[in-house]
């Protein structure tokens, strides 16, 4: 998983490095525009052109029938089942395409989200960072710290929680910069980067200790080694908003949208049909 | 202003007469004439300050301290004086004038609170919430089939709107009695009138484990009482009237909150944010989602919180939910995205038409101390805001409104009466510095002003009255009663109940409602009206006149009612009938109860005012002129607020129309 995380964070690294401008549009456009590129590609290479072009003639002329046919009930219920059928046997034609896309897919949204779904913190925001333990770490027994690097201030003790083995720190950001928190329990240290900028950023709101889905889904930080007492570092970046005419829309519709205008327009220039 | 009492009387008339009505609103001319002196535009650029309760006294005690440069600049440079407020001087009476260059008459607002003469139940002056019709039951739910709306009261032309019709471009910020915003072109955000989530005036929670206290509402909030297990406190903070269920209730939102064992800290965990707080310190804004019809419908507003104690005990101060700006459940600007991008430049910013909370601060649930943190939080967003506009303000005209005068004025003015009932030398000592401070302040912003002026920039600064003490208070009602012109249904429990419920209609022929207004009992008008019109009803009226200038209090033998003035006396217009009877202008130092402003019928006519609330501007109108500085020669010698609007119009060269009974200030008088 590591391998793979360190491609795809190399990867979403190079192509949005030109991108990291306080107007995130510019870096959603091109992403889209890039990805339609290569899921049109893929889909023409492993799509069989010659029969989805056959099915969905077939799927036209059952929803003919079924327009023609319109006053005969039988005839209306049978072209119905047969519109059905040709629905399902194109979609067939689709399942390859898509299978060969869905890790690809899955491990850009994933990469995408590290750039969309939190920005970092602006200078004066607060920020709270959460470390939960082990289960059998006695953290209320134990001695506990937060230090965080320059341009950032903690600004108060530990908050511990019992009954979630949960401690909480919050900190102030002071100056701009890729800064970090060590979280020492025991012998252990945990480190944390915390971002504080007002562009477009990659940001990781937790470090994981290691299990195959949550190193997939936060795939920024290395996993926390097995031997430290501490499952997670959380960090509460807050949502990065987009907009578009003044209504907030979430990025990963605008994502959507906008590579599927793009899959189209290229679709089209390329005689891929869908 | 509202009056703690008033504030508790908004929230439960809105609770008894409003709340189906505003929850539904979740779901969902006379011709112009040209007048003399008006011409082609006289200037390009027009800024008007409107400072609530800016006290004319005071400004000039504190420029010859040396405290108020910029105001001693205008001063020497243009113009100072009283401005003539209206009878009654009331913020959202006084504003209206404002707006719409007329008296109440021409724009229908009275008082705070009116009365609906058919049902003789009172509401809110300023807007009306029109419900949902067509409910379709679903279960325990219900879905309206056309949506419910709030409607401003407020009637007349706005000098904004003839600017913008005539090509000006306006922006009107935050001024009062424009709730809900109504139709314009120009860029307008609502004020004083807006209400919090709960559809009152703002509506504070407090949760607290201290054994003294039980779940209850008290004047202007609620306090909830809350236990704490294993550290751990679950609270459920009230939301808006959910008008989706067919057995209408108040929404809730949950919230835990997680206390360190041993240290003086708190997380509290809402479903759109988690805050971490040390003890005695406030939380920045926080976003909550009220669900109405989950997943679908949700409404959101915004809160800050207090924490007042985190260990040996707990207690947390939520203020009233204000709006969300970022995502309105009502119209609070024009166009509707100017909220949501000031939101966007500048961050949250509070709603809610009175922000100072002054009802916890009178329970006794914010310090004064505390109380005054939140001022200042409202004082300094305002200069942020007014920084920002007048960056983005190039030409046209621009209002910015400031409350912290008004209200700070309100319960801090005992710093300034040695005879007020609640004055100790200790407070006055803490926290008599609170009101000059704030005036600087408002001169920091009139220099910021003055900074962007030039020869083809008129700039203004007014009030809508000045300030007075109030150190006994007047049950009008009671003596009514007394003086047998209301009679009880049940003399026995006299005072338990408010919005004249224990009044025998059928015996009555005067009550009193709101804080000025006294109204006949009139045939064919009240529901059960006994006094008949033409001469009985003057001779009454002369009567009550006569007798009311007559009380004197046994205390010190001073005139309680400075004057008792007959509506057509000093109203005209179309809206003159809904006017009340007779208007009760107080004396210095006096003013309506807590009680009667409600219709309640307490048994002493006159008692000292204790409550927090210790300054006031509900008396004669002469007692409290407003301020007007301006930066050019004021040329009509006694200026009043129906003027301003001619004279903004007038100065852009705009037709002022023939309702606007105001002149231009800055014509020589013909």
């Amino acid at each position: 998983m590591t391998y793979v995380n360190s491609t795809a964070n190399a990867l979403g690294d190079f192509l949005m490095s030109p991108f990291r401008g306080a107007n995130p549009w510019p870096g959603m456009l091109a992403i889209s525009f890039v990805t339609a590129i290569v899921f049109v590609w893929v889909f023409k290479v492993f799509s069989n052109q010659r029969g989805l072009k056959r099915k969905k003639g077939r799927m036209m002329a059952r929803a003919l029938e079924l327009l023609l046919f319109r006053h005969d009930m039988v005839v209306s219920l049978t072209a119905f089942g047969r519109l059905a059928a040709a629905n399902f046997s194109y979609f067939g034609e689709l399942l390859k395409p898509i299978a060969v896309s869905l890790i690809p897919a899955l491990l850009l949204l994933i990469q995408i989200a590290c750039w969309y779904e939190y920005r970092p913190f602006a200078i004066g925001e607060p920020i709270l960072v959460q470390v939960d333990f082990s289960d059998d770490f006695p953290m209320m027994s134990r001695e506990i710290e937060c230090v965080s690097s320059e341009g950032l201030e903690t600004e108060t003790d530990s908050l511990r929680i019992p009954s979630l083995n949960q401690a909480n720190w919050r900190l102030r950001a002071r100056a701009a910069g890729f800064g970090w928190v060590d979280v020492k329990a025991d012998d252990a240290s945990v480190r944390k980067e915390i971002v504080v900028d007002d562009r477009l950023l990659k940001v990781s709101d937790r470090r994981v200790q290691s299990g195959f889905w949550d190193t997939l889904f936060h795939p920024v930080e290395s996993p926390i080694e097995q031997a430290v007492p501490i499952k997670q570092v959380r960090v509460y970046y807050p949502h990065r908003q987009l907009f578009v005419a003044g209504i907030e829309v979430h990025w990963v519709i605008a994502f959507l949208v906008l590579t599927m205008v793009f899959g189209l327009l290229i679709g089209r220039l390329f005689k891929v049909s869908f | 202003m509202t009056t703690p009492s008033e504030q508790s009387a908004c929230a439960v008339s809105r609770r008894r007469f409003l709340q189906a009505a505003a929850s539904a609103a979740f779901i969902s001319g006379c011709g112009e004439s040209r007048r003399g002196g008006e011409s082609a535009a006289r200037i390009e650029r027009m800024i008007v300050l409107g400072v609530d309760g800016m006290d004319p006294t005071l400004v000039k005690q504190f420029v010859a301290e040396g405290r108020m440069p910029n105001c001693r600049r205008l001063m020497q440079e243009g113009s100072f004086g009283p401005l003539q407020t209206c009878d009654p001087p009331q913020s959202p009476v006084a504003w209206s004038n404002f707006i719409s260059g007329t008296n109440p008459g021409g724009h229908g607002i009275f008082d705070f609170i009116a009365r609906d003469p058919k049902t003789m139940r009172p509401f809110h002056s300023t807007a009306q919430s029109i419900p949902a019709s067509g409910l379709l039951p679903l279960g325990r739910y219900q879905i309206p089939l056309s949506a419910g709306r709030i409607e401003n009261r407020r009637q007349g032309k706005t000098f904004w709107n003839l600017l913008e019709q005539s090509g000006v471009p306006c922006t009107v910020f935050r001024v009062p009695a424009n709730f809900p915003t109504t139709s314009t072109d120009a860029t307008t955000l609502s004020g004083m009138g807006t209400p919090d989530l709960q559809g009152g005036y703002g509506t504070f929670t407090y949760f607290t484990d201290d054994s003294r206290q039980w779940s209850r509402d008290v004047s202007g909030g609620r306090i909830e009482k809350v236990f704490v297990r294993d550290h751990v406190v679950d609270c459920k903070l009230k939301g808006p009237v959910n008008s989706f269920l067919a057995e209408e209730t108040s929404s809730e939102l949950t919230f835990r909150v997680y206390l360190d064992p041993e240290r003086p800290l708190a997380k509290l965990v809402f479903p759109e944010a988690e805050i971490m707080l040390r003890e005695g310190e406030w939380s920045e804004w926080i976003v909550v989602k009220f669900p109405m019809l989950p997943p679908l419908v949700q409404v959101s507003g915004i809160c800050r919180v207090l924490l007042k104690r985190a260990q040996d005990g707990f207690g947390l101060y939520v203020s009233p939910v204000n709006i969300d700006p970022a995502d309105p459940s009502l119209p609070i600007s024009t166009p509707p995205d100017y909220s949501r991008r000031l939101v966007r430049e500048m961050g949250y910013f509070y709603t809610q038409g009175m922000i100072e909370d002054t009802s916890a601060l009178s329970a006794g649930v914010l310090t004064p101390d505390e109380y005054r943190q939140q001022s200042t939080f409202v004082i300094e967003e305002r200069l942020r805001f007014f920084e920002h506009e007048l960056a983005r303000f190039h030409d046209g005209f621009l209002f910015f409104y400031f409350s912290s005068l008004d209200l700070n004025s309100h319960v801090f003015w005992q710093t300034r009466d040695p005879e007020h009932p609640t004055y100790t030398q200790e407070f006055a000592e803490q926290y008599g510095d609170f009101i000059p401070e704030l005036y600087d302040k408002i001169d920091r912003a009139i220099g910021q002003a003055l900074e962007r002026t030039d020869d083809k920039t008129l700039l203004m600064v007014m009030s809508d009255h000045g300030f007075t003490s109030f150190r006994r208070q007047f049950n009008l009602n009671s003596w009514l009663m007394d003086n047998g012109y209301v009679r009880s249904k049940n003399p026995g429990k006299r005072g338990a109940n408010s919005y004249l419920l224990d009044v025998d209609w059928s015996n009555t022929r005067a009550y009193g409602l709101g804080i000025n207004g006294l109204y006949l009992n009139l045939a064919g008008r009240e529901a059960n009206g006994i006094v008949q019109g033409g001469p009985e009803a003057d001779m009454l009226k002369c009567q009550l006149i006569a007798r009311l200038k007559d009380v004197r209090d046994p205390e010190n033998g001073r005139q309680v009612i400075a004057n008792v003035f007959r509506a057509e006396e000093i109203y005209s217009g179309p809206y003159l009938q809904d006017a009340p009877d007779l208007v009760v202008a107080y004396n210095q130092d006096y003013r309506a109860s807590w009680d009667t402003v409600l219709g309640s019928f307490p048994r002493q006519h006159l008692l000292d005012n204790t409550d927090a609330w210790s300054g006031d501007h509900c008396v004669d109108s002469r007692i409290v002129p407003g301020v007007l500085l301006s930066n050019r020669a004021i040329r009509k010698s006694d200026p009043d607020l129906t003027d301003l609007a001619p004279t903004i119009l007038s100065a852009f060269g705009v037709p002022v129309p023939a309702e606007m009974t105001g002149h231009d200030l800055l014509q020589p008088q013909v």
